[in-house]
């Protein structure tokens, strides 16, 4: 054993580093760094309770609240049809995928059949394959059965999704089969069995899924930006890339553009407050399959 | 539960992988060899000529180039950044988790949303940057319109979606090195950046490496933030790949030189994702259990 002069360690420096107390200037670069995080959304808020002349002063005082934007939003022709369209398509991709993913994701979990290992493989290959590869394809596809613009080509390409049958199917293959088994005992065919065991015992999981494809489909931005064609297919990202950069007005109306960010954040934000904690989990679980 | 049961179990889900992900890559390669566009209304056989068409051009060339430079001035911040910060929050205080989950909001905003609070934010005249040089007695800049500052800039809102998730993946990492090998550092009078040079650096490689294999492929298909705030502009020194691909292919409409593009960008993709699988699960030893 070496001895030093040391032998004891200072009282600092006994804690572990997991739990070391934390360095007053850490502390304040973290600090500083959740503050540079969040500005941008103080910035978004500031600016959509701002008139428009107000914008080009930099010490424009948000209150009193002008809250001529939000009603302008709100009460046009378009952002009210977007948020619809953008409702419509995220809860329909939302639902179908979640579905399609425990259809498929009980089989592979429960079931052998011949090809299942290269089906299921063909399945989570598709993690691997960025997206761009499918738009010209699919936009042609679409056009040619003259479907482009429409609900179905917005939602269609989305109603399955690799990483949801994976995550599914691995959170299936925990459960045990003597559940199964029990049931079948009791004359319950494999729909009931799914039905009355597995997709009440994968709540958690499903919760997951549900959540991830929630939050990639309100955001998707490319598709909808190249499969829509008229103003009332137009999904509240694409609404909002416009409204920004209108063809006719030179400048933004910069508060109307930040309400109208404002309206397209809320459900995300709201979705994230609620749901932080199982997001984390799926990501963190996602990447160190 | 029989092999029909299980084959229509599946069947949604892998009908719609198949039609709207594998059966693009197949037709990308058929429209890759094909001369297609709004002069030549029949698909013509061309064999390789759309590639080498986008390897002598000089536009394709720049896109590469632009591509790259993003991934390469966005990356290496983004994780450095996010391994200081993740060692800082990685001690599981309620502190530590509130910061974390402000760290990772931006990574469930939409980059639409991003794009146009930056927008507004890096505008020349009235944007908050500049109002913060001019405070700073700096004169301002053209964060947007100048073409030798703009793809720097959009590289900045980069790291700044991006970090929190990499601060999550890196915090897991952290719980998963031994507190033991901090101890004996520590006994072997290592002092914090002893411990995290010889310690955490080294044991949080295989993490680094997935981050940096999961940015790169990332990085390379930037595209909503380019889209939103610059339009590939000015004078094209913002235009990436994904820019490129859409601008010939849709906007031209020469879904072969567009095909020819997507598929050099998929093998691109695949190839690193391939060295990543390839690696995966080869682990830095340090001669510990």
């Amino acid at each position: 054993m070496v001895t030093t002069d040391r032998a004891l360690p200072l009282p600092e420096e006994r804690v572990a580093p997991g739990r070391a107390r934390r360095l007053p200037l850490g502390g304040l670069v973290l600090v500083v760094l959740a503050l540079v995080v969040l500005y941008p959304l103080w910035e978004i808020a500031r600016i959509s309770l701002l008139d428009v002349e107000e914008v080009n002063s930099p010490d424009a005082a948000v209150w009193p609240p002008t809250f001529r934007a939000y009603v302008e939003a709100w009460t046009g022709v378009a952002f009210p049809r977007y948020f619809l369209n953008s409702v419509v398509v995220t809860l329909a991709v939302t639902v179908g995928s979640t579905l399609t993913a425990i259809l498929a994701a009980y089989a592979f979990a429960r079931a052998t059949f011949p090809g299942r290992d290269v089906l299921f493989l063909a399945v989570i290959g598709t993690l691997m394959i960025p997206n761009h590869i499918t738009l010209i394809p699919n936009y042609l596809t679409f056009a040619k059965v003259g479907l482009l613009d429409t609900f179905v080509c917005l939602i269609l390409p989305f109603l399955a999704s690799g990483f949801s049958v994976f995550f599914l199917r691995q959170h299936m293959m925990t459960i045990p089969r003597s559940l199964d088994e029990a049931a079948r005992m009791d004359g319950a065919g494999p729909w009931m069995i799914l039905w009355t065991i597995i997709v009440p015992l994968s709540w958690p999981a499903i919760a997951v899924v549900a959540l991830f494809a929630f939050m990639s489909q309100w955001n998707e931005f490319i598709w909808p930006l190249l499969a829509t064609t008229s103003e009332e297919m137009r999904t509240v990202q694409i609404g909002l890339r416009y409204l920004l950069r209108d063809e006719e007005a030179a400048i933004p109306d910069w508060p109307l553009v930040m309400a109208g960010t404002m309206i397209t954040l809320v459900p995300l934000l709201i979705a994230y407050v609620f749901a932080e904690r199982h997001l984390i989990r799926g990501i963190t679980m996602g990447s160190f399959r | 539960m029989n092999r029909l049961h299980s084959y229509l179990l599946i069947l949604p889900a892998c009908l719609v992988l198949g039609a709207f992900i594998y059966w693009p890559i197949l037709y990308s390669v058929w429209l890759s060899v094909h001369r297609w566009d709004w002069l030549m209304p029949e698909p013509q056989f061309v064999g390789l000529q759309n590639y080498t068409i986008m390897l002598t051009s000089a536009q394709f060339q720049n896109a590469l180039w632009n591509t790259a430079l993003f991934t390469l001035v966005s990356v290496p911040p983004t994780l450095a950044l996010a391994l200081f910060v993740a060692v800082l929050v990685a001690p599981p205080t309620r502190s530590n988790r509130v910061l974390r989950s402000v760290y990772f909001m931006p990574t469930v905003m939409s980059a639409v949303a991003i794009g146009v609070i930056f927008d507004w934010m890096m505008n020349s005249e009235i944007g908050t940057f500049n109002a913060a040089l001019r405070a700073l007695g700096v004169s301002p800049v053209r964060w947007l319109s100048d073409p030798d500052l703009a793809l720097f800039s959009l590289a900045m809102v980069e790291v700044w979606k991006q970090f929190g998730y990499a601060v999550v993946i890196y915090a897991a990492g952290l719980q998963a090195i031994p507190g033991t090998l901090y101890e004996a550092a520590r006994m072997d009078g290592a002092g914090p950046w002893r411990q995290f040079r010889d310690v955490t650096f080294p044991l949080i490689m295989p993490t680094t490496f997935f981050l940096l294999i999961l940015s790169v492929i990332n990085g390379f298909q930037v595209y909503t933030f380019v889209e939103v705030m610059t339009q590939g502009g000015p004078a094209r020194a913002t235009e990436v790949i994904l820019y490129y691909l859409i601008r010939v292919g849709f906007d031209s409409a020469d879904v072969g030189l567009g095909s020819a593009v997507a598929l050099f960008l998929f093998a691109l993709l695949i190839g690193i994702t391939l060295l990543k699988a390839a690696t995966i699960g080869r682990k830095v030893h340090y001669g510990y259990d």
